[in-house]
C-alpha cells in the first residue's frame, strides 16, 4: 500500500520552513500606524451593553422567553426557521402531501425541544446550586495568603494566564467601567498572590485601553487592600497594539505623573515589575493579522521582502510583538464557550475553561480553572 | 464507569444481532434525520477525531485497532451529516505536529487514511451514492510524493459532485493555514497582481487552504474530552462559532452523538431566531427600507396644531 514516509526528511522540510530569513520588522510599522490612527481619532466604544457578536449563543435565556419562542417556531415555521431547513430539496415541486408530512416531523421536533428546554431548566438550577456552594466553599477572604495556601496543593500552574471578561451596562450590578476595573484588579490580586505574573485581560469592546488611569488606581487600590500599604506590588499595565506601557505602582508608589514615566524612559532604568497585565480587545485579533499583511505587502511591492521570507517563525515573531504570546490558560467568566474574537494565533494550545452558566467573576471559577489546568496533559501532537 | 460502558457495549452488542433490531435502529434513525431537518440545519462542520488511541487502550486492543475503528466511526459520522443535509465537512486527520509520532504509526495512519479515502471514491462507492466530493486542505509539499498522487486521484475522481464536500484536513495546522495565507498575498503582490490596499480578512480568508469555499465553521466538534482547540481552525472558529467539546472518544462518537450535536445546535438557532424576530433586529434591505418609507416625516399630513404658545 502507501510507502513507508521519510520521517526525517519531513521533520527537517518542516523545521527548514521555519526559519526565520529576514532581519526586517514590519510589527514596528504596524505600531507606528496604529499610533497615528489612535492620534487622528478617538473613536468611542459602544456602550451597547455586553451584547457581543451573533454567535449561536448557548445562552441561558429565561425559561418563559424560551417557552415563547418555541410555540412561535410550532405555529409559523414558514416565516424563520423553514427558510433554514434542509428538508425540502432544491427546486423540488411542493404538494399537499409534503407539506403535510413538513408539519408533523416540525411538531415532532418543536416537542423534542420542549422537553430540551424543561432539561435546559433543570440544568441551569443545577448549576447556579453548585456556583454558589463552591462560592461558598472557596473563599479568598482577601488574604493572599489563604489563596496561595489553595494554589500550592496544585502539581502545576500555568505561566501566562488570560481572561475574557465582558462589559455590562452601568445600570447593573457591577457594571460600567468600574465594575471592569474592580474585575481586573481582583483577578490580578488572584494571580499574583499564585504565582502568576503574566496577565492578559481580553474585552471584544477594548473599553478598558481607554480607562487606563481608572484601571491602574483601582488595580493599587485592590492590592494595598490585600498586601497591605507597605509592600504594594510593582506592576505594569500594557497595551501591545499601540506599543504603550503605563506602569502602576513602582517601589509601592502609585505612579500617575506622566513626567516621572518619560523621566523613567530617559533613564533607561527597566523597573522590576511582579505582574504585568496586558489588555487586549477584538482589534488584536483579525484586524491585527490583516494589518500585518497590509504592511508586508507594502514592503513587499518595494522588494524589500520576498514571499519566501514570509515563514510561520516569523509570523509568529511578529505576532509576538504586535499582541504578545500565547496565554496557557483562557478563563472565561461567561455562561458558555465563547471566544468573541480573540487573537486567533494565541489561542493555538490555550487550556480553555469556563463554567456552565456561570456569569460572574469569582475565585472558585478562577481557582477551578487553575485546578483543571493543573491535571492536563500537553502533548503537542504525540 | 469503565465497567458500565463495557456493560453497555455488550448489551447493544448483543441485541443488534436479534434478528429486526437493526431494521428497526434504521428505521429509527431515518425518523430521527426527518424530524431534525425540518429546523435549522449548520453550513459547515468540523471535527477533530481524538481519542482513538484512549479507546484502544481503554479496550486493550492493538493501536492499529483503535485507529480503524476511528474511521469506521468516521463514515457514519459523515453519513449521518450528508443525511442531515449538511453541505460542508471538515476532518482534522493529520496535524503537522503529528510528526512527531513514531514511524509506525505515522504510516498507519497515512496507509489508512489512503486506503479509506480511495474506498469511498472507488466507482459506485459511498461518494458517487452520496454525491460527495472529498478535497484536501493543508500543507501538501509535506506530503510524500506517492501518497500525495493517490489523494489527489481520489480528489480528481469526486471533482464533479458539487453538492456534499468532505475537506480533509492533512497535514494540517491552523497557523500554517495562516502564513501561507500571507505568503501567497505576499507573492501575488510581488507580482503585481494585487495592491496592498487590497488586503483585507477576505483576502487571506480566500488564500486559506480552503481557497475561499465552506464559509464559516458553523460548529466544531472535539470529542474526548480535551478542552483545547490544538491549533486547529484557529481563525474559523474564534468567533460566531460553537465549539462543542464532548467527553466521548472518536470511535464512540457515531450516529447519535452526531445527532445531538446538530439537535443543540439547531434548538439554541431556532431560538436565536425567533428572538431576532421580535427583537425586529432581522436585516431589511435598503430597498426594502425606501419601499417603506416613501414619504419623509416633514410632508405627512396632520391635523391643526392648538397650542397656547404663540408663534
Amino acid at each position: 500500500m502507501a510507502d513507508s514516509i521519510d520521517l526525517e526528511g519531513v521533520k527537517n522540510a518542516i523545521s527548514e520552513s521555519n526559519r526565520i530569513t529576514t532581519s526586517l520588522s514590519p510589527n514596528r510599522l504596524v505600531k507606528n500606524q496604529a499610533q497615528e490612527m489612535e492620534k487622528d481619532l478617538y473613536p468611542e466604544y459602544e456602550t451597547n451593553g455586553s451584547s457581543n457578536i451573533s454567535a449561536t449563543s448557548y445562552n441561558n435565556e429565561s425559561f418563559f422567553t424560551s417557552f415563547n419562542n418555541l410555540f412561535k417556531a410550532l405555529i409559523s415555521p414558514a416565516s424563520s426557521v423553514a427558510t433554514h431547513t434542509t428538508f425540502f430539496k432544491p427546486r423540488e415541486k411542493l404538494t399537499y402531501s409534503r407539506l403535510v408530512e413538513f408539519y408533523i416531523y416540525h411538531f415532532v421536533l418543536t416537542m423534542i425541544y420542549l422537553v430540551m428546554t424543561f432539561i435546559r431548566a433543570f440544568q441551569f438550577v443545577s448549576n447556579k446550586t453548585k456556583l454558589k456552594f463552591l462560592s461558598l466553599a472557596y473563599n479568598p477572604a482577601e488574604d493572599p495568603e489563604v489563596i496561595n495556601h489553595d494554589i500550592n496543593k496544585l502539581a502545576k500552574i500555568p505561566r501566562r494566564v488570560s481572561v475574557i471578561l465582558n462589559y455590562k451596562p452601568e445600570q447593573e450590578e457591577n457594571g460600567g467601567v468600574e465594575g471592569l476595573c474592580n474585575d481586573v484588579s481582583k483577578i490580578s490580586t488572584w494571580c499574583l498572590s499564585s504565582g502568576i505574573s503574566y496577565l492578559s485581560v481580553y474585552e471584544y469592546h477594548g473599553v478598558l485601553k481607554k480607562r487606563v488611569p481608572e484601571l491602574r488606581r483601582a488595580v493599587f487600590k485592590k492590592f494595598t487592600a490585600y498586601f497591605g500599604t507597605e509592600n504594594v506590588p510593582n506592576f505594569v499595565i500594557k497595551i501591545p497594539h499601540l506599543n504603550l506601557s503605563y506602569p502602576g505602582s513602582i517601589d509601592g508608589k502609585l505612579i500617575e505623573d506622566e513626567a516621572y514615566i518619560k523621566e523613567l524612559d530617559l533613564s533607561g532604568t527597566k523597573p522590576t515589575y511582579d505582574i504585568e497585565i496586558t489588555l487586549l480587545s477584538m482589534v488584536d485579533g483579525r484586524p491585527t493579522i490583516v494589518e500585518l499583511t497590509k504592511v508586508m505587502a507594502d514592503l513587499a511591492k518595494r522588494g524589500d521582502l520576498k514571499a519566501h521570507n514570509i515563514t510561520l517563525k516569523f509570523v509568529d515573531q511578529e505576532l509576538q510583538q504586535l499582541v504578545g504570546k500565547e496565554p496557557d490558560l483562557v478563563i472565561m467568566f461567561q455562561p458558555f464557550l465563547n471566544l468573541q474574537g480573540y487573537p486567533p494565533w494565541q489561542i493555538r494550545l490555550s487550556e480553555l475553561y469556563w463554567e456552565p452558566d456561570n456569569d460572574s467573576i469569582g475565585y472558585a471559577v478562577f481557582l477551578r480553572a487553575l485546578q483543571k489546568y493543573s491535571t492536563c496533559k500537553i502533548n503537542v501532537g504525540r | 464507569m469503565n465497567i458500565l460502558s463495557l456493560l453497555s457495549t455488550t448489551i447493544w452488542n448483543a441485541t443488534i444481532h436479534i434478528p429486526g433490531v437493526e431494521y428497526a435502529d434504521g428505521l429509527f434513525k431515518d425518523f430521527l434525520v426527518k424530524v431534525l431537518q425540518t429546523g435549522p440545519i449548520p453550513n459547515h462542520i468540523s471535527f477533530v477525531m481524538d481519542g482513538n488511541r484512549t479507546f484502544a487502550k481503554n479496550n486493550s486492543l492493538p493501536l492499529k485497532e483503535g485507529h480503524r475503528r476511528g474511521a469506521d466511526a468516521l463514515l457514519k459520522v459523515i453519513e449521518c451529516c450528508i443525511n442531515l443535509g449538511i453541505n460542508n465537512m471538515t476532518i482534522y486527520a493529520f496535524s503537522i505536529e503529528n510528526f512527531n509520532r513514531s514511524k509506525g504509526e505515522v504510516d498507519t495512519i497515512f496507509e489508512l487514511l489512503v486506503s479509506k479515502l480511495a474506498y469511498i471514491a472507488e466507482d459506485n462507492q459511498f461518494c458517487k451514492a452520496k454525491k460527495l466530493r472529498v478535497k484536501i486542505i493543508g500543507n501538501r509539499t509535506l506530503i510524500p510524493p506517492k501518497i500525495l498522487r493517490d489523494i489527489e486521484d481520489v480528489e480528481r475522481k469526486t471533482n464533479e459532485f458539487t453538492e456534499h464536500t468532505l475537506y480533509v484536513a492533512f497535514p494540517y495546522t491552523s497557523r500554517d493555514d495562516i502564513t501561507h495565507s500571507v505568503q501567497t498575498i505576499i507573492s501575488k503582490v510581488s507580482k503585481g497582481k494585487i495592491l496592498p490596499e487590497q488586503v483585507n480578512e477576505k483576502l487571506i480568508e480566500d488564500n486559506f487552504y480552503y481557497e475561499g469555499e465552506a464559509g464559516k465553521v458553523d460548529i466544531l466538534v472535539r470529542t474526548s474530552g480535551h478542552t483545547r482547540l490544538s491549533d486547529y481552525m484557529l481563525w474559523q472558529c474564534h468567533q460566531d462559532s460553537v465549539i462543542e467539546l464532548c467527553n466521548t472518544l472518536w470511535p464512540e462518537y457515531q450516529f447519535y452523538s452526531t445527532w445531538w450535536t446538530v439537535f443543540k445546535w439547531s434548538y439554541y438557532k431556532t431560538l436565536q431566531i425567533e428572538d431576532a424576530e421580535v427583537m425586529q433586529t432581522k436585516k431589511i434591505g435598503r430597498s426594502e427600507v425606501q419601499k417603506r418609507y416613501k414619504t419623509p416625516v416633514a410632508k405627512l399630513p396632520h391635523p391643526p396644531q392648538v397650542s397656547v404658545t404663540r408663534e
